[in-house]
């Protein structure tokens, strides 16, 4: 069949205009996937980028409370984070530099300068921020002990310091702080005392197997005297099925001299460090704030790392003190005036001066302690030789507190 | 018969160029609009930065162990600065026999700025002044400025708190009070 002119050119004219058709569709449909899939892209990345920065601002915002409340010491502070509860905090420190940022996200801030003592992980809608005065023997630094409502501690021990520990923290021996309350507002009095506490349970000796982690995040395990955990022991019942970075103990010897941390490795206690010394000269009436450090720090990295900062500020605070030549036992700073405001031959100069053992003495032998405790924890990140410094700051302030006043003599500090 | 006969694709390729011009100037409007706000939003984010590094490094002035009045095992004295630490600070602990002057105070010789090592973490890039009332002295403890950049302006922020100064009287050796106030600033800058 012949088909006419006028009839093929319109067949073609129809077949023209259906394949441009279909190609004006295709070509808006590609079109407007791209631009589609660009602002998507920028969406998304702007999404990302705002995560990024909220992650940052609550970073830094926590930095800043960290300072506020670590330079004001003998402060409790209660930080309502119930709306970061989703964020886990991660708490490290090598070298004497301390990082903290949030698990998963990239911005961490590093921290040189103050000691802060933490489990190595926190999730919770309350963050408990403590400060105490770190003084060997003069104030040194002060300690930040950072940690939450939903970490339990566990005490066992009952001399003096494990009572003392409990009265501090406001711990009870009844009932461990539920982690699905939501927090108080601080304001509220008599039934937030119980929220505006630290989770801290006081156990006896015979209710070991007692222990129970409930809804808590983590638990430490605090043995004051070493009755309770010792290396290959089974963990508590309870404890069992707790995943091991969530169960740590730490055994305070009898004497609280050293601090040995233990880790859960298939259900038993496995020892994690040496026993660690603690540098502290606490009197009485005080808290040891460097064996509080001990139960408060996630690992003895932690521990090491944060008293390293602490150790590193000790020849800075003694050249104030007793002047930049103190090494080579040639007063200055604060001791020189002091001398200086006494007369020649004065039972005050001569204490300072003369006596055996006099002030420049023991000054001297404390800042050359504390230079030799620094360059070990430099060269093997233990903290063994510091133990002189026990010895020297006792000296000193035996004779700060005692011969001084009792000469009627100014103090140094 | 048409006057002037229209080109159909030319008229087509006109359209779509007319319509792609401004689709692109209103992305190019998004897109000033957009880095305008970011801009903006960057500036602020930067007050906001160095209002709380002031907050941080003024508390940390406050409560230096450094500076301030310890009272053996008591808890120390709030607010106060030991006068006697702060002349060790500053070089002044090497006593003058009066009439003789005590040296000139420069900043750079300070304590804290010869172990800028350590303390460049606990201040920054910060200054701390000490004005003492009672004899009108202005000491600089530390001074740590940002490098100079054409295009930047360094601006500085200080903030200023009272505090008691304590010193000894070298004729009863007791605690003698003034008045002075701590001026703590932080540097930042902006880009002009």
């Amino acid at each position: 069949m012949v088909i006419p002119h006028h009839k093929k050119s319109r067949t073609h004219q129809n077949s023209k205009g259906q394949v441009e058709l279909v190609f004006n569709w295709m070509y808006i449909l590609i079109a407007g996937g791209v631009i589609l899939l660009f602002f998507v892209g920028i969406v998304m990345r702007q999404k990302d980028i705002s995560e990024q920065q909220l992650g940052d601002q609550v970073i830094h915002i926590l930095q800043s409370i960290f300072t506020g409340s670590g330079v004001s010491e003998n402060t409790k502070n209660f930080i309502d984070t119930s709306g970061l509860q989703h964020y886990e905090f991660e708490f490290s420190c090598t070298d004497g530099v301390s990082r903290f940022g949030i698990v998963g996200q990239g911005g961490t801030v590093e921290d040189t300068v103050q000691p802060i003592f933490s489990p190595e992980r926190l999730q919770t809608p309350r963050l408990i921020l403590w400060s105490l005065p770190y003084k060997l023997p003069y104030k040194v630094t002060d300690f930040l002990f950072v940690t939450s409502q939903n970490t339990q501690y566990a005490i066992f021990g009952e001399d003096e310091f494990a009572a003392e520990f409990v009265k501090a923290t406001g711990g009870d021996s009844s009932k461990p702080v539920d982690p699905a309350a939501s927090p108080a507002p601080a304001s509220s009095s008599s039934n937030s005392n119980k929220e505006l506490s630290f989770n801290v349970k006081s156990y006896d000796d015979d209710q070991y197997e007692d222990i129970d982690i409930g809804k808590q995040y983590q638990i430490r395990i605090v043995d004051i005297g070493g009755l309770q955990i010792s290396p290959d022991k089974e963990v508590p019942i309870s404890l069992k099925n707790t995943p091991d970075i969530k169960a740590t103990a730490v055994v305070i010897s009898a004497d609280h001299s050293t601090a040995t941390f233990y880790r859960k490795r298939a259900n038993l206690w496995k020892q994690w460090s040496d026993p660690i010394p603690i540098i502290s000269i606490t009197p009485d009436d005080e808290k040891d704030a460097a064996a509080y450090a001990a139960i408060f720090a996630g690992s003895p990295e932690l521990y090491i790392c944060n008293m390293q900062k602490a150790f590193a500020r000790i020849p800075y605070v003694t050249k104030i003190y007793a002047g930049e030549n103190i090494a080579s036992a040639q007063p200055g700073g604060k001791l020189n005036m002091l001398i200086d405001s006494y007369p020649d031959l004065s039972e005050c100069r001569n204490a300072y001066t003369k006596s055996d053992p006099n002030i420049i003495q023991t000054l001297q032998t404390h800042f050359i302690a504390s230079l030799a405790c620094i360059q070990e924890i430099k060269a093997t990140s233990t903290i063994g030789s510091c133990t002189t410094l026990i010895q020297t700051a006792s000296e000193l302030n035996t004779m700060n507190s005692d011969t001084l006043v009792s000469q009627g003599c100014t103090t140094l500090y | 018969m048409k006057l002037f006969p229209i080109n159909r694709k030319a008229q087509h390729m006109t359209e779509t160029i007319a319509v792609l011009f401004i689709f692109f100037v209103l992305v190019a409007f998004g897109l000033i609009f957009y880095f305008k706000w970011h801009e903006g939003a960057i500036k602020e984010e930067q007050t906001q930065a160095r209002a709380s590094r002031a907050m941080d490094t003024t508390l940390r002035v406050l409560f230096l162990p450094e500076l301030m009045c310890t009272r053996g095992d008591a808890v120390p004295e709030d607010n106060c600065v030991d006068m006697m630490k702060v002349r060790s600070l500053i070089g002044q602990d090497i006593p003058t026999i009066p009439p003789n002057p005590a040296p000139i105070l420069d900043p750079s010789q300070s304590y804290f700025m010869r172990n800028q090592q350590y303390y460049y973490d606990v201040f920054g890039v910060a200054k701390v002044v000490l004005h003492n009332l009672d004899n009108s002295e202005n000491i600089v403890l530390y001074d740590k400025s940002l490098s100079p950049d054409p295009t930047k302006q360094i601006i500085y922020e200080p903030t200023y708190f009272i505090v008691a100064l304590r010193d000894i009287d070298d004729s009863t050796h007791q605690s003698k009070y003034g008045f002075g106030y701590l001026e703590v600033g932080v540097y930042g800058e902006v880009i002009q």
